[in-house]
């Protein structure tokens, strides 16, 4: 069997960045940069997103990320004798709908060397170069957020800081901004609506959210937010644009998980200026449902024993299963991998405590899977394809196998909920069945 | 390269040859398939066909390696990452081939596959095949779907020539079938293909080997046992005249389509594998019979207007719609509710029964 390795194998360390220590990958799992730069401006809704590439590019971007794409859709003329009249073109008639326009890069124009920034000079246009071939979804999300913060206000008011509590008229109900909604993730719409209902229950409305509101709420955002998965954040990047370095922003706190849930709320009161934030009713559901896990939890151990569980998912998803799972089953974590980088580079190894490695290829996770015993995989539609047999839940893009017609949350309180359902659904129906 | 070498004649919206050519090599069970470019272009394509695959509720996923191009190969020349990947593809014996398919972006850069292939193939002893690809740079999905069948041909021994034929004559085994080029992503891929078989157990007939539906290497190879081709589809007619160009064995350039069309495809498969009339003879009247039955359960049709909304259908030719919609009893009437037909001929008289099971949803207003 080939040797397979598209990133860090690294099941002691975290992997910090995209290495190769091996030619090849199979069947590799997550999208390319072009798919993250898209995810990130197409969750934009007054702005046209433009796929600068061929049909199989847009093709794919186009039923990965759930929001509308335009596309150059580009041919071979265009490629021996420049694409800027078709660019031109393109932003021409797509500008008629957005009032802003963004345009992302592929791989082949963006060897040919064409300066788009400069082909597009008459248009108010935002520019990204993600080809497929710098890397993975995040590396394409991250320069995404990068290049509108540029675009983001910068004002005296705002550096100020209370004015830019954004208050809901005169009532003065502050706003908070949810973070790391990342359309990609097929529980984007779930947690959004948790999040926001979160916030409702201490009396705080939403502000901005990221990555899906309009252009003037993405680049006029709060102070404050909430993370529906920190792997994607993007606030805190905006916000320095916004606020300038003199003034600190808050980094969104996670709400994966109900410790996180319960902490991310309590800063949220210290850190707001007035004290008028009550978190009272978060504090007795975060309560309440803890005895509810436990006690599903305490039900399936009374018949089996903990389970092993391989989690395959992106990097804060993972901790976050692999935190539930040990805390409510006592379950053991027999391998675990995440398809992207950490969200804090800078954190230290030995703060992972599941041992997260990074893992790219459903090749090298079957390989390492069949010879380990797990009683339940976590992960997407490719991990239950590879061991169809197996108990499994699904958290991780993308998960085809099953209907996903209503929207599920991971994050909040209600995620913590459906991810304990879903896996003890999943041991018991297995379980009987044998 | 591209066809499409005019500006009359470009269509933007045809999609990639990597996804198409995919969609054939993937399918030949102990050979790998490389695709020559960045990580996430194997996943993108590999993602589609899952997709569709898990659409079709097929949960073998294919393996589908990448070489993983990265920016030091685009700008140093990915040659030697793909020799590489080929090396340690073969590594430990499990593939009897492998296939690398080009993308746009290595063939933008100017990688030699051909050559690396050619000489990787002598190194290791096993056929390596380049597909004629490189993404959008090399056409259409359609295009890479036709390269792939040509590349996958390659492991069919070559023909005999005229000296050798004499000393050892070809002897193909009668009343075997080869199938060729089926729609791997088609949701009625396995249907349509047990359709065809029934129609040929009708003359005794059985099938020699799928290219490629799940297919070894040595399957292919034993491609010219068979007396009879037969092609999924076909409408250009390139895959008709390569399928000649390798083989002598008489072809039948499409399933068939409709009620008659299944009775004249059971006549010409019988006719081109030299069987006895006697044997087409029943053959036909066995069909006959069956499509009278399957008829009787749509009695409830009969004396109802249809139209057709032809939009999206893959054949202008439409004859066989008002044939079916007569056999059953339907009044073609303007006024009558507009039927959408499927994207896909439906085949045989297997898929005439299912398309009138639809046909009845809108009749009876359900839809």
């Amino acid at each position: 069997m080939a040797e397979d390795n598209s990133r860090d194998t690294g099941n002691s360390t975290v992997p910090k960045k995209k290495g190769r220590q091996s030619a090849v990958c199979a069947n590799p799992l997550y999208p390319c940069a072009m798919t993250g730069a898209a995810s990130a401006l197409a969750g934009i809704s007054d702005m046209g997103v433009i796929i600068h590439g061929s049909s199989g590019c847009y093709y794919y971007a186009d039923m990965a990320v759930p929001d509308t794409l335009h596309s150059t859709f580009i041919v071979q003329d265009e490629v021996i004798f420049g694409s800027a009249d078709r660019l031109k073109e393109i932003v021409e008639s797509v500008s008629k709908l957005y009032n802003r326009i963004a345009v992302i890069n592929t791989c082949v124009p963006s060897v040919m060397g064409e300066d788009i920034k400069e082909i597009l000079a008459d248009y108010d246009t935002v520019c990204i170069d993600a080809p497929g071939f710098i890397g993975y979804f995040d590396e394409g999300w991250r320069l995404a957020v990068k290049e509108l913060a540029q675009y983001s206000a910068v004002s005296d008011s705002a550096k100020d800081g209370n004015e830019a509590i954004r208050a809901d008229g005169d009532n003065g109900v502050y706003q908070v901004n949810i973070d790391g909604v990342c359309s990609l993730d097929p529980f984007y719409k779930g947690n959004l609506n948790e999040a926001g209902r979160l916030l409702n229950l201490c009396g705080l409305k939403t502000a901005a959210v990221f990555c899906h509101d309009t252009y003037e709420g993405i680049t006029h955002p709060s102070p404050y937010s909430v993370s529906v998965n920190p792997d994607y954040n993007c606030a805190d990047i905006i916000n320095r644009h916004v606020y300038g370095d003199d003034r600190k922003s808050q980094s969104a706190c996670s709400l994966l998980g109900l410790d996180n849930v319960l902490k991310t709320f309590e800063e949220l009161s210290d850190n707001l200026p007035e004290t008028d934030v009550d978190i009272s009713k978060i504090e007795s559901e975060c309560e309440e449902t803890d005895e509810i896990l436990t006690k599903a939890g305490d039900r399936y151990l009374r018949r089996y024993d903990p389970p092993r569980v391989a989690v395959y998912s992106t990097y804060s998803y993972t901790e976050f299963a692999c935190g539930i799972l040990t805390e409510y089953l006592d379950a053991e974590i027999v391998h675990t991998a995440a398809r992207n980088n950490p969200p804090d580079q800078s954190s230290d190894v030995d703060e992972n405590s599941f041992n997260i490695g990074g893992i790219c290829s459903l090749h090298q996770i079957k390989d390492i899977l069949s010879e380990t015993e797990s009683d339940l995989i976590i992960g997407s539609s490719f991990e239950h394809a590879a061991f169809p047999d197996s108990a499994f839940a699904g958290l991780t893009f993308p998960i085809r196998h099953r209907k996903m017609l209503y929207d599920r949350p991971v994050a909040g309180i209600q995620g913590s909920l459906y991810l304990m359902d879903e896996v003890l659904e999943a041991l018991e129906n297995v379980a009987k069945n044998e | 390269m591209n066809s499409k070498n005019s500006h009359k004649n470009i269509s933007r919206l045809e999609g990639c040859t990597v996804i198409g050519a995919l969609t054939v090599t993937s399918f030949v069970t102990d050979a790998a398939t490389i695709v020559h470019g960045p990580a996430g272009c194997a996943h993108q394509s590999a993602s589609m066909i899952q997709s569709a695959m898990l659409y079709n509720e097929c949960f073998n996923i294919p393996e589908i390696f990448t070489s993983d191009m990265s920016e030091e190969e685009i700008i140093f020349g990915g040659e030697e990452r793909l020799k590489e990947t080929i090396r340690e593809t073969v590594a430990g014996g499990r593939y009897r081939a492998v296939f690398v398919i080009g993308t746009c972006i290595s063939d933008t850069i100017g990688d030699d596959i051909e050559i690396v292939c050619k000489n990787a193939s002598a190194e290791y002893n096993i056929p390596i095949i380049p597909i004629d690809a490189s993404g959008f740079l090399g056409g259409s999905f359609e295009k890479g779907f036709i390269s792939a069948i040509r590349g996958i041909t390659e492991l069919i021994p070559p023909r005999s020539t005229e000296a050798e034929a004499q000393v050892t004559p070809a002897k193909p085994e009668p009343k075997t079938v080869n199938i060729i080029a089926e729609k791997n992503l088609e949701y009625e891929v396995d249907s349509n293909f047990a359709e065809i078989k029934r129609l040929l157990s009708l003359l005794g007939a059985e099938i020699n080997t799928r290219i490629a539906r799940r297919t070894t290497v040595a399957e292919i190879a034993r491609f010219k046992n068979a007396a009879l081709n037969i092609i999924r589809d076909d409408p250009t007619g390139a895959i008709s005249a390569h399928i000649k160009s390798v083989s002598d064995i008489p072809v039948i350039g499409a399933f068939p389509t409709g009620l008659s069309g299944t009775v004249e495809f059971l006549k010409d498969a019988g006719r081109l594998m030299n069987l006895d009339e006697a044997v087409i003879d029943a053959a036909v009247s066995s069909e006959l019979k069956n499509q009278e039955e399957m008829l009787k359960r749509f009695a409830d049709l009969k004396g109802k207007k249809v139209s057709f909304d032809l939009f999206g259908f893959q054949k202008s030719d439409s004859a066989f719609l008002d044939e079916i919609a007569e056999r059953a009893g339907l009044k073609i009437d303007i006024d009558g509710p507009a039927i959408m037909i499927p994207f896909y001929t439906p085949i045989g008289t297997a898929g005439v029964k299912q398309m009138l099971v639809q046909w009845r949803r809108f009749i009876n207003g359900r839809r």
